[in-house]
């Protein structure tokens, strides 16, 4: 059973860098990336997240393993822009079809973007914990108040749903267990049938996860909490 | 239903979009396939109204993206954006599809925000994320192709979920008095 | 056998350190605090957890592999703690045929059998029928789910704190039931921290600390003595908490009472009224 969310436990910079700045980061590195064009400025990005990662102590096991995950995906990215993008000089052409250069190029780019942007992403999960990312959304929700936004409930709702993500993931695998022992497995063939047996797999889930945010809603409003009338952590609350 | 217990669906459910992926991924077919991740949106949108399933819309690819990398960086703005379509489609078809038979309002909220969410899917692919290479080609094979068992799926499973839900006394009946 | 898991800050921890157990008909009680490995053990016993290291024969044969492997899934029946957390049929007579079905039998079979599990439960099949399951009461749920399974008449039942949160009426038809499974000839293991429950029903008690077997002995001999359980840990069953207490207070009572009807006779004995 792997740490959960993917978090490595190590120290280094980036571990104690404060949650709101690596997702502003994260937003603006991906940014960049994406204005990268050609190879210079890719060979400056690669070497620029190749520091980063150093930096981390996480591990190029950790950052690259979703990339891994995604081989077929960034091979369709590189076959669709090697095989659609342009119409010049084809090296090959089959119908709507033609492979060329420019187009091998592009997809390869594309491909290399996805990737670098991959390992940003993978690079903060594995640096920031759950409840520092709940903190860091928070935090960068607060401006937005002064539009009007209900940051409050907002926050709320992360926090809550960072709080029952391991519960249920826990809850999901025990029934998944429980299912198969009264029933057998789930290896059904033919499209009908495995929906079928999800059934018996996601009713009780819901069920369960919705009791759940019923018992909480009610304890909630038994200590006042209302979702209009809040006004910050420490606002008084009336109770009607 | 109180706004609290809304706002805590649209957290749950959100909680359970992240969840599901990862805790059935051992079953063979991939996320891609079966879209574990539209079920609970869909099924908060149904049962909370359109704000809780636009939120959970919201709440579930961000958070799963920020904690599990799951779906990734590159995906997560457009997969956002047609969960949160999917969200408040399913919301406003349920609030507005008044047939008098529960299962009847739910296949057609469903089919409803479908297609309400897949539109919406492919204008911004086509628009904003994949200029270019995108096309409608890619779009039918994409959606409907790839994604025909998650579609045959929530097709399946949400009913009896709803109705577990409402039997069990947990959201309110939509024609209380019919068992 | 043992078996271990990753613990939440790395490194292993033990849920089963080389438990040794033979098992045959009647009831048998596991307790243990929580954490002791209880479920685990049950779960190793269902053939849903494979142990690290060490064996397991179910009449006669290899229990982990091949036939013998076969044959144990299809005589166990497992409650899971909170069973009535599985549900998802829209009526109890689907949830109920759900499992007897996907075993092999035929509708008709399957619905006597259904009945005859709920009457056992002190429920009415008929009555509960074309209800959903999710509509039914706390205690009406927990039995239609123990009886879910006892209508397999499985030949190994393991049951994990089968009384857990339940009302007295629905308790004392969920341990009647298991009396009577122990009676008929299955193995029936169940896994609690409630003495009281396991003093009604157990023929044998074993108790689990921290993964390993360290008391194993009749019901009588543990359950029935209070310091002996208060030393490992697990609250004496109430009967013979006040069978230790009226002995201090000079009062004599022979035996080892387990409920409160042994008590009273025991009592009545000790003061040759009985």
């Amino acid at each position: 059973m792997r740490t959960f969310g993917g978090y490595v436990w190590a120290d280094s910079p980036l571990h104690r860098a404060p949650a709101a700045a690596k997702l502003v980061g994260l937003v603006v590195g991906a940014a960049l990336v994406l204005a990268v064009r050609g190879p210079i400025t890719l060979a400056a990005a690669l070497v620029a997240v190749a520091v980063l990662g150093v930096v981390s102590r996480v591990g190029w096991r950790r950052l690259l393993a979703p990339l891994w995950g995604m081989r077929w995906f960034l091979l369709v990215i590189v076959a669709l822009n090697a095989l659609l993008f342009s119409v010049s000089e084809p090296l090959f052409s089959l119908g709507p079809l033609r492979l060329t250069l420019p187009g091998i190029e592009r997809g390869l780019l594309i491909a290399a973007r996805t990737c670098l942007i991959v390992v940003l992403g993978a690079m903060l999960t594995a640096t920031t914990t759950p409840q520092q990312v709940v903190h860091g959304v928070r935090e960068l929700l607060k401006p937005l108040a002064r539009l009007g936004v209900p940051t409050e409930t907002a926050a709320l709702a992360v926090g809550v749903t960072v709080q029952f993500v391991p519960t249920l993931l826990r809850e999901s695998r025990q029934l998944m267990r429980a299912q198969e022992l009264r029933c057998g497995g789930f290896a059904a063939r033919g499209i009908m049938r495995r929906a079928v047996s999800y059934v018996r797999l996601l009713v009780p889930v819901f069920v369960c996860a919705v009791r759940r945010a019923d018992e909480l809603s009610r304890a909630m409003e038994a200590r006042g909490y209302r979702v209009d009338r809040r006004r910050g952590a420490t606002g008084e609350r009336g109770c009607s | 239903m109180s706004q609290t217990k809304r706002v805590v669906i649209a957290a749950v459910c959100a909680a359970l979009g992240v969840v599901l992926p990862m805790a059935f991924h051992a079953l063979p077919g991939a996320g891609n396939v079966w879209l574990p991740m539209h079920i609970p949106v869909m099924i908060c949108g149904l049962v909370a109204g359109p704000v809780a399933g636009a939120a959970a819309g919201v709440l579930a690819p961000v958070l799963s993206s920020l904690l599990t990398g799951m779906p990734a960086a590159p995906i997560l703005p457009s997969m956002t954006c047609e969960l949160v379509a999917y969200g408040l489609a399913s919301g406003m078809l349920a609030h507005l599809v008044r047939t008098g038979r529960l299962a009847v309002d739910l296949y057609v909220s469903l089919v409803g925000a479908m297609i309400v969410g897949r539109l919406v899917g492919g204008a911004l692919q086509a628009l904003i994320f994949s200029q270019g290479t995108y096309s409608l080609a890619a779009w039918v094979s994409g959606y409907f192709v790839t994604g025909a068992p998650g579609i045959v799926l929530q097709l399946v499973v949400v009913v009896p979920i709803v109705a577990a839900l409402e039997r069990a006394g947990l959201v309110d009946a939509r024609y209380p008095g019919k068992e | 056998m043992s078996l271990s898991y990753e613990g939440a800050s790395g490194g292993r921890i033990a849920a089963l350190d080389d438990v040794s157990l033979s098992l045959g008909p009647g009831v048998i009680g596991v307790m243990g605090q929580t954490g002791s490995g209880k479920t685990t053990l049950l779960e190793v016993m269902a053939g849903a957890l494979p142990p690290d290291a060490g064996g397991m024969t179910f009449d006669g044969a290899d229990a982990l592999r091949g036939d013998g492997a076969r044959r144990l899934r299809a005589a166990v029946g497992m409650v899971s703690q909170i069973p009535e957390r599985q549900f998802f049929e829209s009526t109890v007579e689907r949830e109920m045929a759900f499992g007897l079905i996907a075993r092999g039998m035929d509708a008709d079979a399957a619905r006597m059998r259904a009945s005859e599990a709920l009457s056992e439960l002190g429920l009415n099949l008929d009555e509960l029928a074309m209800r959903s399951p999710f509509s039914l009461s706390g205690g009406q749920q927990r039995r239609v789910a123990i009886a879910s399974v006892l209508a397999l008449r499985p030949k190994l039942l393991l049951l994990d704190e089968p009384t857990a949160g339940l009302d007295p009426r629905s308790r004392s038809a969920c341990l009647d039931a298991v009396r009577m499974a122990g009676r008929s000839g299955a193995t029936v293991i169940v896994a609690s921290h409630d003495a009281n429950a396991l003093a009604a029903v157990a023929d044998r008690v074993v108790v689990l600390e921290r993964g390993c077997v360290t008391l194993d002995g009749s019901a009588r001999e543990l359950l029935g003595n209070a310091p002996l359980m208060r030393e490992h840990g697990l609250e004496p069953a109430c009967a013979s908490r006040a069978a230790t207490a009226l002995r201090r207070a000079g009062l004599a009572v022979p035996g080892a009472p387990l409920t409160a009807e042994e008590l009273a006779t025991a009592i009545a004995e000790g003061r040759g009224l009985a």
